[in-house]
């Protein structure tokens, strides 16, 4: 047996391919409840590991004892790692002890199916009665629903969490049926159908009863492992977009496989792009589908089905497309500013706020923090264009190459030298 | 004429107040920093917390409350030469009225743009970055901000822990906020001795900075994004870094 501190590491290390670490999307004040915590709903980042990844919640499993064997998950039955459980009173106390601290923001649990799904799923909702009742915790929560539970269970899980997550992994029932033998997509899609049913009618119950309890509020979120099947980038970003549309998730997180214990079954399709890049495209062009109105078949097509190496997924689309540019800084509307390369969010609406003024110049634009050097093939200033002779992808790319070779440097592992020749 | 104040937000105000009703000045500096200038007379302000508050509600009636706000956030920067950067904005606002802060490339309002940003930014990042340490029923948090965000985290400590007592000591400024779990208070604060914690605090501590190390994934090591993140110059207080082991 080994003591909580081992144990705390091998369940941490059982944990951390789980890439889900946001605390966001609910804001609850402590309002003198007697009990400690609260939730604030842009999430707090409390501290960033050794691989730069933010640590916002104790993520942690239960036990990783499995009874599953999934080829990419490190804790599958037949790999050779050291195992162990923490009481539903020792995760308690563990978080209240961290959250005290300021080290956390609260507790994502997760857990192995030791036994079976409902035994699971049991101890998890346990261990969050203890923290809600018991300790009062009114901090973050997000939970783990385990596919194959009882409904009930996942239900009561949900009154008690912020946010629940159940993990797709394999975007297809084909990859699922070769890596995960004992899943199947159909128990997966289960509980995410049951919360998004559950968060749609507490969303009338909240506005009908003064006293009603929310039901997961932070809204839920998936994982997809990408690299350990053949499945191109087209097909993974339109999973996303389906999820998004039809379960309403929250996040779809990406996780760039990596092989963990000795992987046999993995179907090891050449890489394109290194795995981290791919991770990091993926990511990219999450962002468009969530907050620039783009669709996934705007991004990618069965023709051109992956994403490149040298240049993000907005600036790809745009000179794919450059019968919509040049366009008029002075006077686009939003939603085509944010199509832009080089222009976000914060930098379109600093422009539309300031042209209702006066209209902006070229030495304006540029102080308005775009990044002028990519922007500026896309947009005529006062009628004005600045992106040199002519408007053709090739000229575009030529002008933008020495560009890469420093945002490759972000990724360690990713020689430019490696990523060169890939491009479309 | 350069007017001289006390370094408080309210000095500030009356001083801007009298600079916009009375006389003008032709800056606004803290009188224990000032360096006299050749030929530069100077006047002492003395500060009236009630024309201040005043002069404040004025900016948020003739602006908006956002322009009294971002003034404020401002004013906690840690840049030398803040004050006739809020001078030189609310000069142009003056003379542009209301909406003039939208004209955001322009060199007046820019710099206070940018420097209240980066202390909002600082006060977000530092409400992860806190480590408290148990000590006797208290929780103690020593750290050393850029900026002067000390105020701007008790009320979301005083809410997340009600009902505990705790210390949090901005050791730059030696400055403190005591809180007993109900109320709160900003007083001068220096420690001249070293801490000796309980051995269940250090275990709780070992504990943290053993899950730090292991919930990084070897194979995806990236210090230079950690450090994007945590810069090093935060790490002396922070419990999973500041051990020798880490540095």
């Amino acid at each position: 047996m080994y003591d909580i501190y081992d144990r705390l590491q091998i369940l941490a290390d059982s944990a951390k391919y789980d890439v889900s670490c946001s605390s966001s999307g609910n804001e609850r004040k402590n309002n003198r409840s007697g009990g400690i915590g609260n939730a604030r709903s842009f999430g707090i980042c409390h501290a960033w590991a050794a691989d730069g990844r933010c640590i916002s919640l104790l993520k942690i499993l239960m036990t990783n004892h499995c009874v599953y064997d999934c080829a990419y998950c490190i804790n599958r039955a037949s790999n050779d790692v050291p195992r162990a459980s923490l009481t539903p009173e020792e995760i308690a106390e563990t978080t209240m002890a961290f959250y005290r601290r300021n080290y956390i923001e609260g507790l994502f649990l997760s857990s192995a199916v030791d036994v079976s799904p409902n035994r699971t799923m049991e101890r998890i909702v346990k261990t969050l009665e203890l923290l809600r009742h018991q300790w009062q915790f009114q901090g973050y929560i997000h939970v783990k629903a385990i596919p194959g539970a009882d409904p009930r269970l996942i239900q009561q899980a949900g009154f008690l969490a912020d946010r629940m997550s159940a993990n797709i992994e394999l975007p297809s029932s084909e990859s699922l049926r070769l890596l995960a033998p004992q899943k199947q997509l159909k128990t997966i899609l289960q509980p995410m159908n049951q919360i998004q049913q559950g968060i749609s009618e507490n969303r009338y119950a909240l506005k009908q009863y003064r006293n009603a309890k929310s039901f997961v509020p932070a809204g839920q979120s998936t994982q997809m492992i990408i690299g350990a099947t053949p499945e191109s980038d087209f097909q993974l970003i339109n999973a996303s977009q389906k999820l998004y549309d039809r379960f309403q998730l929250k996040r779809v997180f990406y996780s760039a496989y990596i092989p963990v214990g000795n992987p046999k079954k993995v179907l090891a399709p050449i890489p394109r792009i290194a795995p981290l890049m791919r991770e990091h495209r993926l990511y990219q062009a999450d962002w468009l589908l969530r907050f620039y109105g783009f669709r996934a078949e705007e991004l990618l097509d069965e023709i051109k089905p992956h994403f490149d190496a040298d240049f993000d997924p907005k600036m790809i689309w745009a000179i794919r497309h450059l019968e919509q540019f040049p366009i008029e800084i002075n006077r686009a509307p939003f939603e085509t500013l944010i199509r832009v390369p080089g222009i976000g969010h914060k930098t379109a609406s600093r422009i539309c706020n300031q042209r209702q003024l006066a209209s902006l110049s070229v030495e304006e634009v540029k102080k308005t923090r775009l990044v002028w050097k990519r922007a500026r093939f896309f947009l005529t200033v006062r009628g004005k264009y600045y992106g040199g002779r002519s408007l053709s992808p090739e000229g575009i790319k030529t002008a933008l190459q020495p560009e890469w070779s420093h945002q490759l440097r972000l990724f360690p592992g990713t020689k430019g030298g490696h990523a060169h020749g890939l491009s479309i | 004429m350069d007017y001289l104040y006390d370094h408080s937000f309210d000095g500030f105000l009356t001083a801007t107040a009298i600079h916009f009703q009375e006389k003008r000045a032709s800056g606004i500096f803290p009188e224990t920093h000032y360096q006299y200038r050749l030929g530069e007379e100077t006047r002492s302000i003395e500060t009236d917390p009630i024309r201040a508050a005043t002069f404040y509600h004025e900016l948020e009636e003739c602006f908006s409350p956002d322009v009294a706000h971002k003034c404020g956030r401002a004013f906690l920067s840690d840049h030398p030469n803040k004050e006739n950067l809020l001078l030189t904005y609310l000069n142009f606002g003056f003379r542009k009225g209301r909406g003039f802060d939208a004209i955001f490339t322009h060199p007046d309002v820019e710099p206070v743009q940018t420097i209240a940003a980066a202390v909002e930014w600082e006060a977000a990042r530092f409400l992860g970055l806190i480590r408290f340490q148990e000590i006797k029923g208290i929780l103690y948090a020593s750290f050393s901000p850029d900026n002067a965000i000390l105020g701007l985290l008790s009320d979301h400590f005083l809410d997340r822990l009600h009902g505990e007592p705790w210390i949090i000591h901005d050791t730059k400024r030696n400055l403190a906020i005591l809180c007993n779990g109900v109320k709160w208070r900003m007083v001068p604060f220096k420690r001249d001795f070293a801490l000796t914690l309980p051995r269940e605090e250090l275990a709780i501590q070992q504990l943290w900075r053993g899950y730090f190390t292991h919930i990084s994934i070897p194979e995806r090591k990236n210090p230079r994004l950690q450090t994007q993140y945590m810069p090093k110059r935060y790490w002396k207080d922070l419990i999973e870094v500041n051990s020798p082991h880490f540095r």
